[in-house]
């Protein structure tokens, strides 16, 4: 299973993908810090079969992503502050 | 104030007999009133001088001192010249010239006006003192204000738990970094405890704890934390309140955002008087509620020193200069 995670801290996302690693058959293959990132990685409408979100991104909330643009993959919201 | 002037010299005419004159009573009234408007305002006036150059916060036993003989030397002078000009010129009765009744006279003067003096020093002395003794209150219930919110904010679980977060991370990641971290956070707490209660800590130590607060930021956030330090040997024992530098490098991270398109850099330096600490966002987006607790901020200063902090804004960056204290 391929899944996409959104977080604007590293270290975070590197513990999400080990973890995924670990406990299933979930790959990472993207990680975006950003609501800009996002809204720029997203219009190029990548295949993934999971998004795992943090709420809290550095340039503001990631529900700000989904308001401007639509997105088909099922998402997994996660709050770290 | 002439009404006085007049209650007086009837007071003293109907106290002191004075002999026969060949002149009308109302001279004497005049001359009682001229008397008292002298030594009247020119109280006033050594009482205003005196506040500007021996004000009572400052030397209360010296200005005491040197109030005292002033005005009733002034007050002896300001009763002797006019009725010596008045026995010359007006009043022809001989025995008036005799000593003894001008003495008594200024004595009465010089101790209605010392009991008047006393008076209004005592009040002066007074109301100088319950206004230092609120401020010290409102000092205290501030600084408990700010050591409460402190408390709050470091102990509080936010803090704990994004730096729980970030050690979990360390720990499969990278080991020997993840048990620096350990150290660093328990230094943070250790600082905490022993700076709780004291109201001034060294430029060394405060330094060496936000070295290891800023550790533990570049940590969470990677290349998008720089921190600067560059404080010369010499000023490391200046002081400075304890979490002062902390509370503006939380504050910062806050309330901007810290990524790697748009770093936070917090550079720290000083000289002999203030200690400058520089906060560049590069970044449009600047909430302007950062600025609320550098207002509680300056306000606890503003109890210990003249020196305030200062603060300066600029379109990328913002810095912030705090005063160093004395003992």
């Amino acid at each position: 299973m391929k899944a996409i995670i959104i977080e604007d801290e590293k270290l975070s996302a590197e513990y999400l993908t080990n973890l995924l690693k670990k406990l299933s058959s979930i790959e990472i293959i993207a990680v975006i810090d950003s609501v800009k990132k996002s809204l720029d990685f997203f219009s190029a409408l990548p295949t993934a079969d999971l998004l795992f979100v943090d709420v809290h991104l550095a340039d503001g909330l990631s529900f700000e992503i989904f308001s401007k643009i639509a997105i088909d993959i099922p998402n997994i919201y996660y709050r770290l502050r | 104030m002439i009404v006085t002037g007049i209650l007086i010299s009837l007071l003293l005419h109907a106290i002191i007999p004075w002999p026969e004159n060949d002149h009308p009573r109302v001279y004497d009234f005049l001359i009682s009133i001229i008397i008292t408007i002298l030594v009247w305002e020119g109280n006033l006036r050594i009482d205003d001088m005196l506040n500007k150059k021996l004000p009572w916060v400052i030397n209360p036993a010296k200005r005491i001192l040197v109030h005292l003989p002033v005005s009733l030397v002034f007050s002896a002078f300001a009763i002797y010249i006019p009725m010596l000009v008045f026995n010359t010129y007006v009043c022809e009765n001989v025995e008036l010239h005799q000593g003894k009744l001008m003495l008594s006279s200024i004595a009465i003067g010089v101790l209605i006006s010392f009991m008047i003096l006393s008076v209004e020093i005592s009040t002066q002395f007074f109301s100088n003192w319950k206004k230092s003794l609120v401020e010290v209150e409102k000092y205290k219930a501030e600084s408990a204000q700010a050591q409460l919110q402190n408390l709050k904010s470091q102990i509080n679980p936010h803090f704990l738990f994004n730096n729980m977060s970030v050690l979990a991370s360390l720990v499969y990641k990278d080991q020997d970094k993840a048990v620096d971290f350990i150290n660093q956070l328990s230094k943070v707490y250790r600082y905490l405890l022993d700076s709780r209660n004291s109201e001034l800590v060294s430029l060394d130590s405060e330094l060496a704890f936000i070295k290891s607060y800023t550790y533990l930021l570049q940590i969470r956030f990677d290349k998008s934390f720089v921190f600067e330090m560059d404080v010369p040997q010499n000023l490391l024992s200046k002081l400075i309140p304890p979490m002062a530098l902390q509370m503006l490098v939380e504050n910062a991270v806050k309330h901007n955002e810290v990524s790697t398109d748009h770093p936070l850099t917090v550079s720290v330096s000083a000289n002999e008087n203030y200690l400058t600490i520089k906060i560049i966002f590069n970044c449009a987006r600047m909430k302007k509620t950062q600025l609320k607790p550098d207002c509680k901020y300056t306000a606890r200063y503003k109890h210990f020193t003249n020196n305030e902090v200062e603060i300066i804004e600029n379109e990328k960056s913002y810095i912030v200069k705090i005063p160093y204290f004395e003992n």
